[in-house]
């Protein structure tokens, strides 16, 4: 059964990619123009096709809209300075509006597509709708998939399809075990791609060498750089590896390495927390968890702190480990400069924003010629 | 746009913020004196339960997460884990492994029969040894098939990644603060 399946799946994959990967050359050049709808719209675009894919499986009459997909990586493939969007309570209004609405589009492949337009086009609504939405899809999803995993997919974004028919591929028996098993395979690639947008650099699998090389490479090397990847370098560093992407058919292989890159990555992270608590635990005999007790001295002006501290330097931090001994030299230079604002303790968590702010300014030039785009050159 | 998902993302970071805090401060209250291992394990700890707990219980990793902090912590740790998570934990035995493994089984009976080509089969033999690369860094691995295992590492990366996130910030703030201290 698999190598039937093989062939015209790839033919349909290709199709299904060529309309996804449109979204991202489309949003890819010009950076942050729609405010991160790239995932947004491949989120979009996904589920409707999704809808096609798992057309044979069973749907419970009323189905919470949108696939079982996690909505909190949706912001982190947002180029530069976005970071995981979590589902928020205050949208659960929006959601509901949403999804009332699209209760109603019945399943068609043109009204599919102009679905995920729509939603697209507005994204910022639909974003955080879909999302809270796909959250209560997911945890049904999870529960649903402790019983009985291939039956009950619903997948939908939000049409309710008691029964749609499905035209076999050439070459490929009609039986409903191996139209299931495609649903699930297909389902299974969806979501991969998906993974494939949150781990950077992963979704262009072309080129697989030369990302190989910088990401593995660049993890080995510094954890800066990786990061310096994912923060700054979308729309500086990787403007040369999109010439690259052709629209090819994800393979067997490209799958395998897309598998190789996001262990990696989540190898990367779980090392980078185990180092990052070394250091809390090295730094913390001169301040001796008084650290937090510091945060908490500002009671009131909590929301300024953590804003400070998180918004702006999110998008030097490739900078901050990257060139940790010229980043302490500069904050020493600016200890001059701030003197009166770090002698006071309270303001202790307000410096972290201009002082990396200054960096910012300082280091981006002197880190932006790192690993990656001498590396793009070679290959 | 860009302000909302960025507001929600720093909702969620200072929620395993405090969350972390409030873990920490029940260790630094109860030793004050620890080594820099034990320091290096409380925080840890605090940070994973702390990340465990923004998801609240939705996932099978932070299940897994708490399951495990809650089968192997004793003292201090079990004190921070049950503060962090607002409710008390229990020795969890393993329970409901029999479902999942039947449709594994299953699965692997149903893959055996078919006939593939070399080609195919190998490549299909790495795609599946790094698909259990996978699944078995994911905490809670165990009770994963594929599709929740592709599911559980979309969460689970994104949950990382805040915790790495939120932990660089704080070590950086505590470094500089230590370097300024020194300087002074």
């Amino acid at each position: 059964m698999d190598p039937e399946l093989e062939p015209p799946q790839l033919q349909f994959r290709s199709a299904q990619m060529g309309g996804a990967f449109d979204d991202f050359h489309g949003l890819i050049s010009p950076p942050q123009v729609t405010g991160g709808s790239s995932f947004t719209a491949l989120l979009e675009l996904a589920p409707p096709q999704a809808v096609e894919l798992l057309v044979t499986e069973d749907f419970p009459a009323k189905q919470p809209p949108p696939p079982p997909i996690f909505p909190t990586d949706i912001g982190l493939i947002h180029r530069a300075s976005k970071f995981s969007v979590f589902a928020s309570a205050d949208n659960s209004l929006e959601s509901n509006a949403i999804l009332s609405v699209s209760n109603s589009i019945p399943v068609k492949q043109e009204e599919l597509d102009a679905d995920s337009r729509r939603n697209s086009s507005s994204p910022a609504g639909s974003d955080q709708s879909l999302k809270s939405g796909k959250r209560k899809e997911r945890e049904k999803k999870l529960k649903e998939s402790n019983k009985k995993s291939k039956s009950k997919a619903a997948n939908d974004d939000g049409e309710e399809l008691p029964y749609v028919h499905v035209r076999a591929r050439r070459g490929q028996a009609t039986d409903s075990h191996s139209l299931a098993e495609r649903a699930r395979r297909d389902k299974i690639n969806a979501r991969m791609k998906l993974l494939q947008e949150l781990v950077p650099g992963c979704n262009k699998v072309s080129c697989h060498n030369c990302l190989l090389s910088i990401i593995v490479s660049s993890m080995g090397s510094n954890c800066g750089d990786y990061l310096g990847l994912i923060f700054s370098g979308h729309s500086k560093r990787l403007a040369p590896l999109t010439k690259c992407i052709c629209r090819c058919v994800v393979q067997i292989s490209g799958t395998a390495m897309v598998l190789d890159e996001i262990i990696n990555h989540v190898q990367a992270l779980q090392r980078q927390v185990e180092f990052l608590s070394m250091r809390l635990a090295a730094v913390s005999p001169g301040i001796d968890f008084d650290l937090d007790s510091l945060f908490t001295v500002n009671g009131s002006s909590n929301d300024n702190s953590y804003s400070g501290m998180f918004a702006p330097p999110i998008c030097t931090e490739g900078q901050l480990d990257g060139a940790r001994q010229l980043q302490l030299q500069q904050l020493w230079h600016c200890d001059e400069l701030h003197q009166s604002v770090w002698a006071r303790e309270t303001d202790t968590s307000n410096f972290i924003a201009p002082a990396n702010s200054l960096l910012s300014y300082d280091s981006t030039s002197a880190n932006s010629g790192k690993p990656v785009a001498p590396r793009c050159t070679t290959s | 746009m860009q302000n909302s998902s960025s507001s929600s993302s720093l909702m969620v970071k200072q929620e395993f913020f405090t969350k972390w805090k409030k873990g920490l401060k029940i260790y630094s209250a109860f030793n004050k004196e620890m080594t820099i291992m034990e320091r290096k394990r409380a925080i840890k700890l605090s940070a994973d339960v702390a990340i465990a707990s923004t998801r609240s219980a939705t996932t099978q990793w932070s299940r897994a997460v708490v399951a495990e902090v809650s089968s192997s912590a004793a003292g201090a740790a079990r004190i921070a884990a049950e503060e962090i998570l607002g409710r008390k934990l229990s020795t969890e035995r393993r329970k409901a492994q029999a479902g999942k493994k039947i449709v594994r089984r299953r699965r692997k009976a149903a893959a055996r029969g078919a006939v593939r080509s070399s080609a195919a089969a190998v490549a299909k033999k790495v795609v599946r040894n790094r698909r259990r690369v996978l699944k078995r860094l994911i905490p809670g691995w165990k009770k994963l098939d594929e599709i929740c295992l592709i599911k559980e590492t979309l969460d689970y990366i994104a949950s990382l990644q805040v915790q790495v996130d939120v932990m660089r910030h704080l070590a950086n703030a505590g470094e500089t603060l230590h370097h300024q201290q020194i300087l002074l």
